[in-house]
């Protein structure tokens, strides 16, 4: 399932996409489910 | 009509409901979200850029930068303070027409040699120097909601004919220069702070013809937060409404909200989306 407002990016051309819309499915580029982009969460005030 | 999304993850509690509290947002075709940091994927033209520290030494000493980096919190407030620049250069270029900036530490309790509250750099200064160097703006305007005197923009703004700071809290009222402080009751009304608000946007900031508007928005005034002044989470949404109506009046639209105060979530989670559609369009 995809996540609202994550970015996923393809392997095999490079592109990177963000998720505007979360669904069921995963998205595919290059005939390849494409990679969910992990982020550094950072430190903060609470 | 553009509207920029400011966000980094962070590890606190009040935005862990963020990005997914986003949705009907995101998906607007006038939404432009900007994010930070990936260390596994290319660098693009969405990701924030750390402000260098040649930058944050333009408005901090370097000893208060040094103290910073000893706290652990470097790179957040770094970060926090690189959404606030990156929004306002591009708003004044053209880029965006307003922007929110989700910050971790910020920033009107950060002067030119402490800081406090948690807040430890001061953004809109910041940003305000890099305008003036990079793009020529000339006159700024800084409008301060949160529940507390913004003691550090007082400071670094109180000898900048150029800057008008307007600080809206319960200390004593008063005024240096382009800075105005305007004292509000410990307990207020929703109406008795809008009245306020718009006093102050009226009689004050329309006649300096700023070329863009900083709006330090803090909720800890809320009911039931650690600032609490009386004011009801709908009061922020008119607030909201506002001063976007001003900016388009006075300043071709040209608003920054930066998030201050607050610490309750679902307050959070509540607002931050219904500001985002009001600086979006409703």
């Amino acid at each position: 399932m995809s996540q609202l407002g994550k970015r996923y990016s393809c392997k095999e051309c490079g592109t990177e996409i963000l998720c505007t819309k979360a669904g069921e499915g995963n998205p595919v580029c290059c005939d390849k489910e494409l990679e969910l982009q992990e982020p550094k969460p950072l430190p903060s005030s609470d | 009509m553009c509207t920029g999304i400011f966000f980094h993850y962070q590890q606190g509690e009040r935005l862990k409901d963020f990005p997914q509290a986003l949705d009907g947002i995101l998906e607007k075709n006038n939404v432009f979200f900007y994010d930070a940091l990936y260390l596994s994927k290319p660098k693009s033209s969405t990701d924030l850029e750390p402000i260098p520290v040649e930058t944050l030494h333009k408005i901090h000493s370097p000893v208060m930068v040094g103290r910073v980096k000893a706290t652990g919190n470097y790179e957040g407030a770094l970060y926090s303070a690189a959404g606030t620049l990156s929004a306002a250069i591009k708003v004044c270029s053209g880029e965006l027409s307003n922007a929110f900036v989700f910050t971790g530490f910020g920033d009107h309790h950060a002067g030119s040699t402490f800081y406090g509250g948690e807040c430890y750099f001061n953004s809109a200064a910041i940003a305000i120097h890099e305008l003036r160097e990079k793009l020529g703006v000339k006159r700024f305007a800084v409008i301060d909601t949160d529940a507390h005197h913004g003691n550090g923009s007082w400071e670094l703004f109180q000898d900048n004919l150029d800057v008008l700071y307007i600080c809206l809290c319960p200390e004593p009222s008063g005024g240096k220069a382009q800075n105005v402080n305007i004292q509000v009751p410990p307990e207020v009304t929703d109406q008795g702070y809008l009245s306020l608000v718009k006093e102050a946007l009226y009689n004050c900031v329309k006649g300096f013809l700023p070329e863009i508007i900083f709006w330090n928005w803090g909720y800890d005034g809320t009911n039931g937060e650690y600032g609490d002044i009386g004011l009801s989470p709908e009061s922020h949404l008119q607030m909201a409404r506002e001063i976007r109506q001003f900016a388009e009046e006075i300043c071709n639209g040209r608003l920054v909200v930066i998030l201050c105060g607050g610490s309750r979530r679902d307050l959070a989670t509540f607002l931050i989306p219904r500001i985002l559609e009001i600086l979006a369009g409703e």
